[in-house]
């Protein structure tokens, strides 16, 4: 029991980071109908930039909250203006393209965006600077550290924030009504090409987020760190319904929580022919079972094909 | 044999809703052998659902269709396809990249069968089979009329070619029952006119015809039997005479109070 | 003057290997080998997405179930010996049932769904080649099988260097031969399969797949049997790897041979054999001279500031996408893959 709850924690917080993530791919492909493959390599860039920064900082003394909130500050308008560039060039030249076009511009600057950043950050891992002294709280033999707490106390408050947005303003409406039908929402006089703009720019400003926390949580980071965390969120994302915001985060945090069972007991389970390092492919089992027999997702409806 | 002919094809009490939408409410209906049936009904009454369903691209709530004696398989095009049911579409579905020629060839899969092995060795069979392709691909589109333009890029057609070459691409599949869904739509008096002829042609070689059509006047010209469908149900069948005159669907076309 | 054209060609393809190990040496010659064995995997691939129209962002597993196929039964991990003629063929065989695997689950996905499940998969496939080195050693784990028997032909052992009177061929030479004769079948079955029955239903397939379905076209069949014709090839091009190198590990299957696969199959031109052969050659090939960038820089510059390794995935990423933007249907594209991709 004390496993069981200990992985949930730990999944939990895992999940707050998956579902972030998961928003940019589910917000994108609700208005475009697109993966975009690159968005776990905005993750890996807003990481790394914070990193940097926390790492030039480290040395002046400052509390340790507030360094990561300046890598924070500086790190989100990397991202922001990442996505913002990211669409106008690789996927605004294509949006009447046949699908398979986007889906390889978007693979190419996955690796574009990894090499370069390899050029700048080296291969290495860098390690993140001991800036934070965290508590860690025994709840009944459970440990809950300070960083856990903070990663899923402010991840709740983004998506809180989002939906928000998305639910109460008339931007969210604009965004809302581009998803139902951009011609549509074109001839009411919405100016379409700006609210996906607006789109890549929030779903990047929540990856340099999450991108922080995940540098901050496993206290590292390199060039290579944004694809898996991307495919897992994408999983996440397919998992609760694409296109669907709050099926992007009961995905995000259904999958981390699955992900730290399998890892937990994994190994007990199967008398130890397979154990933790078999986690991964448990993230696109579910993928694939999803997929399979629940396309649609938890939360997500899909229409059916015109004949 | 005795005097009656069996229906070539009975469908019976055919269902079909899309969440809570009822598109087809128990749909009856059975097709004679050789003969030209139309479909019609106000908008939304079914037609294409039925259609779908027919040819397998819907697998029917409930209900089944006999064809030529054997229950069809339901939701399986290609099964229906083999046992002799082709089809165009509404909205045009040819495979707009491909030549003229290669979209009739296309129709032929059904009715070939060279297999992996036979096409990389290029057996003596397969060859054979390849020519036999070519040859009766040409012969169907000289029989609709666009031979003249085999090697052109289907999707460069003119609007009536394209409506031909589908009919083409159909009956490559040697059907013995042609689903028409709206051929006749967009053309002017002259292409309906010459596309009447093709499919009084194609009842002629022996093939049973149903078709989807709006203008009343042209389907009661055309065809034998005319079945009207309306809010997902059957509400008339029989000769165009008899279901001009019938007054409920005077009043499915016109509204209630107008018989 | 076409025959004459082809016994040209034919004579450029069988001295190739012997003038560039005389001019430029043993290295060149080995990357002509690997550039045969990625016009291999390229037009396996081509089956899949250029002519069913299916993307498979995780082809390379086929390649790896192949090199493993061929490393388990002929080295010493389990001490068997298995001989190339039945190792060939077994490691396409078991490939394409890997492929018709994969297929089966994933045959009612949509292009970019579909897309990443097959990423999904060759990444499994590589974690538990990763793996499966304990509690049961089957694979070696990230260590890899080595010691894997040469490639050899009968009693012609490909691995060692034969004089045939005044040429010398070494092992990178005979393995040319070797691949080329793969590459030239897989050429021939491509090109005949594209123009038959078969090649018809899957350009139906992959231009309106409810149309084809209601022509009769099995779907379901015909892409699984594009999945396995496509991993067959992936399989035996990964055997053909695992008997030159000697040496399989986990590393030599990642994302990126997948994605660099798919790069050679699009920038060359989806559907098109001259184009997909053209593009395996440029990008297996071209990036070697970049190799000359890290002392090139430490010349000029003093010191390596771009990572010249780093510098070739880049200039991959950035063709992908400038080809995509610019000329989407590829360098030598296929007529009517041209006209999906330009038309509009």
């Amino acid at each position: 029991m004390e496993t069981f709850l200990q992985q949930l924690v730990n999944g939990l917080t895992l999940g707050s980071i998956y579902a972030l993530v998961a928003l940019g791919y589910t917000m994108v492909y609700g208005i475009l109908e697109l993966i975009n493959f690159a968005h776990g390599e905005v993750v890996m860039v807003g990481a790394l930039v914070a990193l940097s920064v926390i790492g030039a900082l480290s040395h002046l003394g400052l509390p340790g909250p507030v360094v990561l909130l300046l890598g924070l500050t500086v790190a989100a308008p990397v991202c922001m203006a990442l996505g913002f560039v990211i669409e106008r060039v690789a996927y605004r030249p294509l949006r009447r393209a046949p699908k398979l076009a986007p889906l390889i511009t978007a693979i190419g600057l996955s690796i574009s965006l990894q090499q370069i950043a390899a050029l700048i950050w080296g291969r290495n891992y860098i390690s993140f600077p001991a800036v934070l002294s965290i508590d860690s709280y025994n709840l009944g033999g459970v440990i809950i550290t300070s960083l856990q707490l903070t990663i899923m106390g402010l991840a709740a408050l983004i998506m809180a924030g989002l939906l928000m947005l998305v639910q109460k303003t008339s931007l969210g409406r604009a965004m809302r009504a581009t998803a139902q039908n951009p011609a549509v929402a074109q001839l009411m006089g919405v100016n379409t090409d700006q609210i996906i703009s607006f789109t890549f720019v929030i779903g990047s400003a929540l990856a340099a987020v999450a991108g922080v926390m995940v540098a901050a949580y496993y206290s590292v980071g390199n060039y290579t760190m944004g694809f898996m965390l991307g495919l897992k969120a994408f999983t996440a994302a397919v998992l609760g319904g694409i296109g669907h915001l709050k099926g992007a985060m009961l995905g995000g945090l259904l999958l981390g929580v699955v992900e730290a069972l399998a890892a937990g007991y994994m190994g007990d389970f199967t008398g130890g022919v397979f154990g933790s390092n078999y986690k991964d492919v448990f993230a696109f089992l579910v993928l694939i079972a999803v997929l399979v027999f629940h396309p649609n997702g938890l939360l997500g409806s899909r229409a059916r094909e015109k004949v | 044999m005795s005097s009656v002919v069996k229906p070539l094809l009975q469908a019976f009490d055919i269902h079909k809703s899309f969440g809570g939408l009822k598109a087809l409410g128990g749909v009856s209906l059975s097709l004679e052998q050789a003969s030209i049936t139309g479909l019609i009904g106000p908008n939304g009454a079914g037609k294409t659902t039925f259609f779908n369903v027919l040819t397998g691209i819907y697998k029917p709530d409930a209900g089944h269709t006999e064809f030529r004696g054997q229950t069809l398989p339901a939701g399986l095009p290609h099964l229906v396809a083999a046992r002799g049911i082709a089809r165009t579409f509404q909205n045009i579905r040819l495979f707009a990249n491909m030549t003229v020629l290669e979209n009739v060839m296309v129709g032929r899969h059904v009715r070939t069968s060279a297999g992996v092995l036979g096409a990389i060795f290029k057996t003596a069979a397969t060859r054979r089979e390849e020519m036999a392709i070519r040859a009766r691909a040409h012969e169907l589109l000289k029989y609709v009329g666009i031979d003249a333009r085999s090697h052109h890029v289907a999707g460069t057609l003119s609007y009536g070619d394209q409506r031909r070459l589908e009919i083409a691409r159909a009956l490559a599949t040697d059907p013995f029952l042609l689903a028409l869904d709206e051929p006749a739509a967009g053309m002017n008096a002259s292409e309906r006119a010459q596309l009447g002829e093709l499919i009084l042609r194609i009842r002629e070689d022996g093939r049973a015809i149903l078709l989807i059509e709006h203008d009343v006047k042209w389907i009661m010209r055309l065809c034998d039997f005319v079945t009207v469908l309306d809010y997902g149900l059957c509400i008339a069948e029989g000769s165009p005479l008899e279901v001009q005159n019938d007054p409920r669907v005077i009043e499915a076309y016109l509204g209630v109070g107008a018989a | 003057m076409k025959r004459l054209l082809w016994a040209a060609a034919a004579l450029t393809l069988l001295a190739l290997p012997l003038f560039t190990d005389a001019t430029l040496g043993h290295g060149w010659v080995r990357i002509l080998d690997f550039a045969l064995l990625y016009v291999l995997l390229a037009l396996g691939l081509n089956i899949v997405v250029g002519y069913a129209g299916l993307l498979d962002l995780g082809y390379v597993a086929f390649f790896a179930v192949g090199a493993y196929c061929y490393a388990l039964l002929s080295s010493p991990q389990f001490n068997l010996h298995w001989p190339l003629w039945v190792l060939l063929p077994l490691g396409a065989m078991v490939a394409a049932c890997f492929g018709v695997l994969l297929g089966t689950p994933t045959l009612r996905l949509r292009g970019d769904y579909l897309a990443i499940v097959t990423l999904g998969f060759g990444e499994i496939i590589r974690i538990f080649l990763n793996n499966l080195g304990a509690p049961v050693n089957i694979t070696n784990g990230p260590q890899g099988v080595s010691g894997i028997d040469s490639l050899s032909v009968g009693s012609y052992n490909l691995g060692q260097t034969h004089g045939w009177g005044f040429f010398e061929f070494v092992p990178v030479v005979n393995a040319y031969y070797l691949f080329l004769i793969g590459v030239l079948l897989a050429i021939v079955f491509s090109h005949r399969l594209e123009r038959s029955r078969i090649g018809r239903a899957w350009a139906a397939i992959r231009e309106d797949e409810i149309a084809a379905a209601s022509m009769g076209i099995n779907t379901r069949n015909l892409k699984l049997l594009a999945f396995a014709m496509g991993a067959s090839m992936g399989g035996l091009s990964g055997g053909l790897f695992a008997g030159f190198q000697g040496f399989v590990s986990p590393e030599s299957f990642t994302l990126m041979e997948s994605v660099m696969i798919l790069c050679m199959v699009v920038l060359g031109g989806m559907g098109n054999i001259a184009g997909v052969v053209l593009g395996a050659v440029l990008l297996s090939v071209l990036p070697e001279a970049l190799r000359a960038a890290g002392p090139l820089q430490q010349e000029w510059l003093g010191r390596v500031v771009l990572d010249p390794s780093n510098l070739r995935l880049l200039m991959f990423g950035c063709a992908l996408v400038l080809m995509m933007l610019l000329r989407p249907e590829g360098l030598l594209p296929a007529r009517a893959r041209q006209r999906e991709l330009h038309g509009e």
